[in-house]
């Protein structure tokens, strides 16, 4: 039963994207059918849940030559990241069906849309390094088409530029893949679990997954896609799936599977510093709304990577928890700034303005999401936030942790100064009423979400716990 | 049931039902705030009176981080305060939000909130759980100003406060990170039992907590937003709730809780504290003098007091102590009344600049019994509540052997008073302005929570002896501070003379200042323009002060700058470089495929030459 | 020959013959050319992938299975190539001559990839040489003449260093037959005459197969043929004349482990240069056929270099490469040709948005080239994989890393196409395009199907080629 159920939360997402083009012009039914699918993805990994908690282990096997087999595996940390990307994924959807409606190549939206959470997917769920690599690609296939999914040259563009990056960090991943390949002689990771593999390699690991989630000096294909890319996407991309399946296969390989050195964490740790403090710096001066969100996107997943780099239980449970209330909160932003994109006509935040007045909600959902990030109680970013703060500390290097204060308190004020800019502000000639009630709605209910889990921190929190506790983190 | 969470979710709930309710209802929205604080006052009280300890834990967010609440002896007694001040602030803003624009709703639903989230603030025995309620506490400032559509530019002063108190609030966050690390236990009642000393890391997080607390406190570096908002207009009873009253009691209780509780501080830092402690105080104080707007001046008298508490913890013995927290407790009462008292006139008179006020008091005989009385202990004069604070703690100061810093108190309560003298007598004395003629007695809702104040301040100040036995006493003893027995009292002595003498002094400056101008709210504008104050009144006209507006101007927007130059250095060495040199190569590269015939020949034989030379080459076959 | 396999050789050939007897009716010429190969096609499928062979994986298939794939390759191609063509080529041009010429140089193929001796193998290389010298001045105009000339001469020194080597070989081994041959190699140390031999035939082989820096000719033969023409070359012909030999000698002599090392360190020497040559060429490239051909040489790289290591892995991934090969390549240029006759012009920068128009065409050139690139997990992921694992197995990292960081520049190639043709602003050509009948998109459907059933059914495909690599390299 449940290895059926796990066979359908890959399989069902694929199908879908098959069969969507197939209803090119019933615009409603294709939106009806992809949020249909995504729900039934995210109740079938959710019915998991109990017997992953229990600590089973539900594995699925394709044999491939050269050892190279598919191997499916829904345990507690998986479901848990598979989960989040659903539940984005269905709000997006949500919010899709008002919003990309009106645009051509809607089929094909929602189709690679699809793809993208079918192939995350099976990217959360192998356990074989190669199949982990193949579901990336995939998903970097994804990424480039909806970065261009407006056609204008500045778009293609900037999909070119996201394909060309994430393929570069690719293929230096398959590289280090190929070393562990055949210094272990495989790439399973319930086999490799508990080794250590050459820094060399790692290194080679680390730069797909950076180049993935963005971080410091691959940081520039993020925000050309965030200005490209349709809203919704981004909510995907950049705020959920995209960013967030570096920071998986980070917690996958170097957290639970394979002993990293101390070198590399240190490393980490400290190129992240660097790319929060940079980017949240670079989120202070600019304008265009969708790039200061991918801006304080890369800083806040730095922040996650320094909960993982930290190597104690407390940050690692820390970066989780941020996982989930960052997807969440980022996602509600990247909507709520695509309602606004669409009704003021610019990206420009310095010619929107007083929108609090004619757009209520979305300034209350856009304010309550941005607290969450702030980490100010009682959103729910403040508990990630603060743990992984906690781990800083344990990891006792007052430099880092002085950086990583640095580092919030820009992502406090350019937040604060893109709310008042955007919905404080002073009048401008343009006052548009709220969007059409669906997007409207997501953004609430993402919103929502970031107070509930706030309040209710108790359950993901003992959930992450049993994580650490099942899995077992390595402490350097 | 336990009956600490009703303070805490009782306003809560409350609040959100107040949201929902229409804004039109007429008595709905004041009737329920009034009940939700007045029932959280009274649990407070039954809180108070118990004599046992009362604890309540709930797991949370996994490890040691669980929702513990535990009312210990100070604890109570700053929940006693807290809720008792958010019960007249509703009271009074009952009447007063009839008169203005801004919504009543929003208002009551900041202040349900803030109510509970400082009920829980001072209730939680877990550093995560305080951390929890005390940041949270910013969000509802941030409304607060928002929403109290006082002046133009509210929505900027608002960001103001939030950035300056969100960034302190940081701070004290990784303060509370390291002091659990250290500690090895986010408990506090744990940590109590093995203090911390102040070196290495911990004095980093002490450092760390002690600017999370200033903040709060709206102590120097941190006060800005609260002058502007007092002079931008804002709601009245915000101000004398929120940065008037309630977030001295936090700060206050939070400082005493670090320094005392958790931590045991040395030379240097007590000294440190000291030094601050006065430089607010008289820095503040003579800010308020230059002012000639009655809000702002009572911000700037606000941010002076703090000063005091600080110096009276930051003598660490007893007598000190002792006073700080008296102080700590007769500023909620007197700072409350008069910001009360700026909020009646102001909503009689729609004004508070002074220049536009005067003979108020045949008008408003009521409001100027309470100004009096407040400004008059405010300003320490004996027998009211402020005289006999200041009395303790300037012994405490001497017990800790800073003469200077016994000096610095009692120039600050001298510039107090000729500040409040020149308030007093250009609003409610002087002849009257067209403005004053409108004017009327306010309404009951309004009278009687400033009367309550005013009658605090004179039992608190006659019948010193029951505060001291009653409140300080006990957090004395509960904090093992070994002492003899704190007096409180009327008692002639040389402390009492030489503050009749400061009276004096203020007194002649007062009359000297008003012979010279014949305009009472110029009364201290010869020490405005006196040779070496005049620059620095200057300075801090044109925000020379303000860290808050130098830091940003000075430093913030150029590191954005920096920042944003480097990510694109990286941009351009990730991906346009690579592109560029793939291209030219390409280029070059074309020059080989011209198309000609004979090029292509050469090339081929050239190829077969090497390739055979390569493969007969040196030992390529054996 | 592999009289088992001779079936394949005859019957495209007598349906050429009788092809030139149907002048008047291009239908029926249509019909016989198409039905024929489609036959062939249908029986070696068959032949390969019956239920039996699948469920014992491959190990009851009887015949040489390298040559039964190539075969299957050379039909595929074929095939649709000339189902292209029935719709492409418009009635005047006298449409029989050009399946005749086809049907010719399918037979020809096929003699080339189950001749069993060196002699028969170059005849029929060089009867191929001559068909698609032919068929590239198809189309009688002065660019297809030119390349044509080009073909001509620039391999001709092929030929000739092929027939050297034979010649010598002859005087040394006194025999071309493989078996005899690959005895002879398994016997002992070769002798130094025969060294030589062998370096001849392999410098003849690339030159044939368009070898940096014997390329030359190659991309102007592709890019003057007539369009259906150049994927008949790309696709297959090149290949089997070039790199199917080069795999065969380097399956009969075992270069790699014999004394012979300088011949297969050439190779891969050779091999690496082209990956790298091609691939930046391709770059800045204003012509999409021409792009394309830049870009199959450097995918030729990749077999070069595979079959220069000469490991059973290696070999195995060159010969899956080399299929892929035929079916990327085929789609592209069967797609260019579409292209052009649609939108009028193959330059990239007259052509934009052609996915409106033409959205079946965009999407089969989409896959081709994602595949070209190496994307899993379509086919051509797979044998570049298998290549790069077989590279570092022998320690030739450099190699591994190199031929992993040009598939970066081969994804470069395909976002520049992709960007320049099929998404992007309209342009005035764009404009005109419409897309092909049915027919026509046929072909590129189905070699798409191919490229992503490969790439997904990968463990079939190894286990088959397992079997054919081990049994030929005893």
């Amino acid at each position: 039963m449940n290895l059926a159920i796990l066979k359908g939360a890959v399989f069902i997402p694929i199908v879908g994207a098959c069969l969507v083009p197939f209803l090119k012009n019933r615009r409603q039914l294709q939106n009806i059918c992809a949020l249909f699918l995504t729900f039934l993805t995210f109740v079938s990994i959710a019915a998991l849940i109990p017997s992953v908690l229990r600590g089973n282990v539900i594995t699925y096997t394709w044999p491939f030559p050269l050892d190279l087999n598919l191997v499916l595996s829904a345990d507690i940390l998986s479901v848990f990241i598979a989960e989040i990307f659903a539940f984005v994924t269905i709000i997006v959807f949500y919010y899709s069906g008002g919003y990309v409606s009106r645009y051509k190549y809607q089929s094909e939206y929602y189709s690679i849309s699809l793809l993208l959470l079918a192939s995350a997917m099976g990217l959360i769920f192998s356990m074989n390094l190669l199949w982990i690599y193949i579901f990336w690609e995939l998903l970097v296939l994804c990424a480039w088409k909806l970065t261009g999914f407006f056609r204008n040259a500045r778009d293609l563009s900037a999909a070119n530029k996201t394909i060309m990056l994430n393929v570069f960090g690719a293929v230096f991943m398959l590289m280090g893949l190929i070393m562990i390949y055949f210094d272990k002689g495989t790439l399973d990771l319930r086999i490799l679990r508990g080794e250590t593999i050459s820094t060399i390699s790692a290194f080679f690991i680390l730069v797909g997954i950076f180049a993935k989630s963005a971080i410091f000096p691959f940081s520039c294909w993020f925000l050309d896609a965030a200005a490209a890319a349709p809203s919704s996407s981004c909510a995907l991309l950049c705020a959920a799936i995209g960013a967030k399946a570096g920071v998986y296969v980070y917690a996958r390989i170097f957290g639970v599977s394979i002993i990293p050195s101390s070198f590399f964490s240190e490393t980490v740790v400290f190129v992240t510093a660097a790319s929060a403090v940079i980017s949240a710096g670079a989120a202070l001066i600019e304008t265009n709304i969708k790039k200061i969100l991918a801006y304080s996107a890369i800083s806040q997943v730095s922040f996650i990577f320094l909960g993982l780099a930290s190597g104690n239980s407390i940050a690692f449970i820390g970066a989780m928890l941020y996982t989930l209330m960052h997807s969440i909160a980022k996602a509600g932003m990247f909507l709520i700034a695509g309602t606004l994109e669409e009704k003021t006509q610019t990206a420009d935040i310095t010619r929107m303005g007083g929108l609090v007045r004619t757009m209520p909600i979305s300034a209350v959902s856009f304010g309550l999401c941005s607290l969450s990030v702030m980490a100010i109680p009682p959103l729910g970013g403040f508990f990630g936030k603060f743990m992984i703060f906690t781990g800083a500390t344990e990891y006792g290097n007052p430099w880092i942790l002085g950086i990583f204060l640095l580092a919030a308190i820009l992502t406090l004020l350019y937040l604060v100064r893109l709310f008042y800019l955007v919905f404080l502000g002073e009048k401008q000639e343009n006052m548009p009423k709220e969007g059409y009630s669906g997007m409207v709605l997501s953004g609430a209910v993402l919103a929502l979400t970031c107070m509930l889990l706030g309040l209710f921190v108790y359950y993901p929190a003992t959930y992450i716990q049993a994580i650490s506790s099942n899995l077992g983190v390595f402490i350097r | 049931m336990n009956i600490l969470l009703i303070p805490i979710f009782l306003p809560l709930f409350t609040a959100i039902f107040i949201l929902l309710v229409s804004e039109k209802t007429k008595y709905l929205k004041e009737v329920a705030a009034i009940m939700a604080s007045f029932i959280s006052f009274l649990s407070a009280l039954t809180i108070f009176l118990s004599s046992n300890i009362i604890a309540y834990s709930l797991p949370w967010a996994g490890y040691s981080f669980d929702f513990t609440l535990k009312a210990d002896v100070l604890g109570k007694l700053a929940l006693l305060f807290a809720t008792g001040v958010s019960f007249l602030a509703a009271f009074y803003a009952a009447g007063f939000m009839k008169k203005r624009t801004d919504s009543a709703k929003w208002f009551f639903f900041n202040l349900l909130f803030t109510g509970s989230f400082s009920s829980g603030a001072v209730l939680s025995d877990n550093l995560l759980t305080m951390l929890f309620f005390w940041e949270g506490l910013v969000i509802f400032l941030y409304t607060f100003l928002v929403f109290a559509k006082g002046g133009r530019n509210s929505g900027a002063i608002a960001m103001k406060a939030f950035i300056i108190n969100a960034v302190a609030n940081l701070c004290f966050l990784i303060g509370i990170t390291i002091t659990g690390f250290i500690a090895g236990s986010m408990n506090m009642t744990e940590i109590h039992a093995g203090k911390l000393a102040v070196s290495g890391w911990a004095f980093a997080a002490y450092l760390l907590l002690l600017i999370g607390i200033v903040s709060k406190i709206e102590g120097m570096p941190f006060h800005t937003w609260m002058t502007d908002a007092g002079a931008d207009g804002a709601n009245s009873t915000f101000l004398a709730y929120v940065p008037g009253a309630l977030d001295k009691i936090l700060g206050i209780y939070m400082l005493v809780r670090v320094s005392i509780y958790l931590y045991v501080l040395n030379g240097v830092v007590q000294a440190l504290i000291m030094t601050l402690g006065v430089v607010v105080l008289l820095f503040a104080a003579m800010m308020a003098l230059a002012q000639k707007n009655y809000k702002k001046l009572l911000a700037y008298i606000a941010v002076s007091q703090s000063g005091y508490a600080l110096l009276g913890v930051g003598t660490m013995n007893a007598t000190g102590i002792a006073g700080g927290l008296f102080y700590a407790l007769n500023n909620a009462i007197y700072l409350f009344a008069l910001f009360l008292t700026a909020g009646s006139v102001e909503s009689q008179s729609e004004t508070s600049n002074m220049a536009k006020l005067g003979g108020l008091w045949k008008r408003m005989p009521a409001t100027t019994l309470v100004f009096i009385i407040a400004a008059l202990s405010i300003s320490s004069v004996p027998p009211f509540n402020g005289f006999f604070s200041k009395e303790i703690l300037q012994r405490g100061i001497l017990e800790a052997g800073y003469p200077m810093f016994f000096a610095a108190v009692e120039l600050g309560s001298i510039i107090t008073l000729i500040a409040l003298l020149k308030l007093g007598h250009s609003v409610y004395f002087a002849k009257e302005t067209e403005t004053s003629l409108r004017c009327k007695e306010s309404g009951m809702f309004m009278i009687i929570p400033m009367f309550i104040a005013a009658i605090l301040c004179l039992f608190f100040g006659f019948g010193a002896k029951i505060p001291v036995e009653h409140f300080l006493e006990p957090v004395l003893r509960y904090l093992a501070l070994e002492h003899a027995r704190t007096i409180a009292g009327f008692q002639m002595g040389n402390l009492l003379l030489i503050s009749v003498a400061g009276i004096i002094v203020s007194i002649i400056s007062h009359v000297v200042g008003y012979g010279i101008t014949g305009k009472p709210y110029k009364a201290t504008d010869y020490l405005l323009y006196a040779p070496v104050l005049s620059k620095i009144y200057r300075m801090a006209e044109h925000k020379v002060f303000d860290p808050y507006e130098q830091i940003m101007k000075s430093s913030v927007w150029p590191l954005g700058q920096f920042f944003s130059k480097l990510d694109s250095l990286t941009d351009y060495l990730t991906f346009t470089l690579p592109s560029f040199v793939s291209n030219s190569l390409s280029k070059m590269s074309q020059k080989f495929h011209r198309g000609s015939y004979v090029l292509y020949m050469t090339i081929t034989i050239i190829g077969f030459l090497v390739y055979m030379a390569y493969v007969f080459s040196f030992g390529g076959i054996k | 020959m592999m009289t088992s396999l001779l079936a394949y050789l005859l019957i495209p050939l007598s349906s050429a013959v009788i092809i030139q007897f149907l002048k008047k009716n291009d239908k029926l010429a249509d019909i016989v050319s198409n039905v024929s190969l489609f036959a062939g096609l249908l029986n070696i499928s068959y032949l390969i992938f019956n239920p039996q062979n699948v469920r014992f994986s491959f190990a009851s298939i009887a015949d040489n299975g390298f040559s039964l794939i190539m075969v299957l390759a050379i039909y595929l191609i074929a095939f649709c190539v000339s189902l292209f063509s029935s719709g492409f080529i418009p009635r005047t041009k006298n449409k029989h001559n050009f399946y005749s010429l086809l049907l010719t140089g399918v037979a020809a193929m096929c003699g080339v990839v189950i001749s069993l001796d060196f002699f028969t193998l170059y005849i029929y290389a060089e009867a191929l040489a001559i068909v698609s010298l032919a068929m590239i001045c198809y189309e009688d105009n002065e660019r297809g003449a030119e390349g044509a000339v080009k073909y001509f001469f620039l391999t001709l020194p092929g030929s000739v260093f092929i027939l050297t080597g034979i010649s010598i070989l002859l005087f040394t081994a006194g025999t071309f037959n493989f078996l005899n041959l690959q005895s002879i190699a398994n016997s002992g140390p070769m002798s130094t005459a025969n060294m030589v031999a062998v370096a001849f035939l392999c410098i003849g082989f690339l030159i044939k197969a368009g070898i940096v820096p014997f390329h030359t000719w190659l991309i102007d033969a592709y890019q003057g043929a007539y369009s259906p023409v150049s994927a008949f070359l790309g696709g297959i012909a090149t290949k089997v004349s070039g790199a199917y030999a080069i795999i065969k000698i380097v399956m009969i002599f075992k270069l790699f482990e014999s004394t012979a090392g300088r011949i297969s360190e050439a190779l891969m020497l050779l091999g690496a240069i082209t990956i790298i040559w091609g691939a930046i060429a391709a770059i800045r490239q204003k012509n999409f056929k021409r792009m394309l051909a830049f870009s199959s040489i450097s995918q030729t790289g990749y077999i070069v270099l595979a079959s220069g290591l000469g490991t059973p892995l290696a070999v195995l991934g060159a010969i899956f490469h080399l299929f892929n090969q035929a079916t990327f390549k085929g789609t592209l240029f069967l797609n260019s040709a579409s292209i052009e006759k649609s939108a009028g012009t193959t330059n990239m920068h007259k052509l934009a948005n052609l996915e409106n128009s033409m959205p079946w065409t965009t999407w089969t050139s989409i896959i081709a080239l994602l595949a070209a690139a190496g994307l899993p997990p379509l086919s051509g992921f797979w044998s570049k994989l298998v290549i790069v694992l077989a590279l570092w197995e022998e320690g030739a990292k450099g190699y591994a890393f190199l031929s992993l960081f040009f598939m970066l520049v081969t994804f470069a190639h395909f976002a520049i196409i992709q960007k320049k043709i099929f998404f992007g602003k309209k342009a005035a050509d764009g404009e005109k395009s419409r897309e092909m009948p049915v027919f026509m998109l046929l072909p590129v459907v189905l070699l798409s199907m191919i490229i992503i059933l490969a790439g997904i059914f990968f463990p079939h495909v190894y286990s088959f080629l397992m079997q054919a690599v081990t049994r030929n390299m005893l």
